[in-house]
């Protein structure tokens, strides 16, 4: 894949992680397993975009955390919260739409 | 004990960011790293190159310090950049010329070797370029630092600019003149503190007479500061009005009246500093450059004044 490619898709991609981060995060998780989640999810997303990510939809209101200290290593857990929850539906909702759209715009290419 | 890697990692994030923050993110990050180091180790990697490795995948801590403060990575962004470019540009064309054809009279005039003249004006038009570019970036970083999401929410097709009628003042105009009168105000100001002489102390003979830095210099320089605001007025309005005609010839004219005020009375040059030319009972340098300047402020206020009004007239009608 040359340069142009990956830049078109980073550029589809921006918006994905937020919407797979509150989908996964209905069930309380912290940065590091989230990053390794969505990669194996096939999300490439980087520490770098991820952890400010989530401190971001945090201050939005779309995630709650918690420090949990009962392991040996203190971690910080994100949850999404009602808000973040209803968001992804509606942006889930959107990405349906969207994938039907492509099909039709596609036609016979497929 | 030294530091290691990851202290020093979680260290360059954690100074840029602001105080209340620092803890828990220095907190979460260590976890973080520590968890992909150890998934490094588990997957068979030495503990030395894990944590390098760990650190490398997350990449340049000023990226991260960026995503943490949502600060944008570059100076000028879409929204300003083409803006910026543009009045780049039309400074260097308009400004650069004036400051080469300054910089030759002015040594041609000193006496300085055709050399030493190439030589200074290239200097100097460097040295304006790159003050010209670093101005104007900083103006526009700024602005970058200072907008408001809803300056750019808020906009409205009222907005939109009225495409020039024909005839009208050109933005070019404008810049040229705001060019010119700022050379003009850094001359007045400049010739105080370089003139090309100084006396046997050292200190420098200014061009134009002392005294007057109480009360005519500041209002030759009010005049400059009307002028560019004339200036700007019309380029803003996009033709020239009554009003603008009228402003204009006052502002010509009672600038021009001032001149010759100053030069037929109390004096408008520095005795001294004409006396360094040498002396002669022939020609009388201060007399010359009275007359000169006396009548060169006459002929262009009632140049400037005639000029407003022919342009006036030959704008076309604006389209209802």
């Amino acid at each position: 894949m040359n340069d142009k490619d990956a830049a078109h898709l980073q550029e589809l991609r921006r918006g994905t992680v937020v919407l797979a981060s509150l989908l996964v995060l209905r069930t309380p998780g912290y940065g590091y397993a989230l990053l390794d989640q969505l990669e194996r999810a096939g999300f490439e997303v980087g520490g770098d975009t991820l952890y400010p990510l989530l401190r971001r939809l945090e201050s939005q209101g779309l995630l709650v955390s918690e420090w949990n200290t009962d392991d040996a290593r203190p971690r910080k857990f994100y949850r999404t919260s009602d808000e973040g929850v209803a968001l992804a539906t509606r942006l889930a909702a959107d990405w349906d739409r969207l994938t039907e759209s492509l099909h039709d715009l596609r036609g016979d290419l497929s | 004990m030294t530091a290691t890697l990851t202290d020093r990692y979680v260290y360059a994030v954690a100074r840029s960011l602001p105080e209340a923050r620092r803890d828990d993110v220095e907190r979460e990050l260590r976890a973080t790293i520590a968890d992909d180091v150890d998934a490094r180790v588990d997957g068979g990697a030495p503990t030395g190159e894990a944590e390098r490795a760990a650190l490398t995948a997350l990449g340049d801590p000023a990226r991260l310090v960026a995503g943490y403060l949502d600060r944008p990575l570059h100076l000028i962004g879409p929204t300003y950049y083409l803006a910026w470019v543009r009045l780049l540009r039309l400074l260097a064309v308009v400004v650069l010329p004036i400051v080469a054809a300054t910089s030759v009279l002015g040594h041609l005039i000193g006496g300085t070797p055709p050399g030493g003249i190439f030589g200074a004006t290239i200097g100097l038009l460097i040295s304006v370029a790159v003050h010209l570019a670093f101005w104007t970036a900083f103006v526009f970083w700024l602005m970058e630092r200072t907008k408001q999401s809803a300056d750019l929410d808020s906009w409205t097709v009222d907005e939109l600019p009225t495409p020039p009628v024909k005839g009208a003042p050109p933005f070019s105009d404008m810049i040229a003149s705001v060019a010119f009168l700022v050379v003009a105000a850094v001359a007045i100001v400049g010739q105080q503190f370089w003139s090309g002489f100084s006396d046997a102390s050292g200190a420098v003979i200014p061009a134009l007479e002392p005294g007057l830095w109480t009360w005519a210099i500041p209002i030759l320089l009010a005049f400059i500061a009307a002028e560019i605001g004339f200036a700007v007025w019309l380029w803003k309005a996009g033709r020239w009005t009554p009003a603008h005609v009228v402003v204009n010839i006052v502002l010509a004219l009672g600038a021009a009246a001032f001149v010759v005020i100053l030069v037929t009375g109390p004096g408008m040059y520095n005795p001294e500093w004409f006396a360094q030319f040498g002396a002669d009972d022939e020609i009388d340098p201060l007399h010359i450059a009275n007359v000169v300047t006396g009548v060169a402020a006459v002929g262009i206020g009632l140049w400037d004044s005639v000029d407003g009004i022919v342009k006036a007239i030959r704008q076309r009608p604006r389209r209802s």
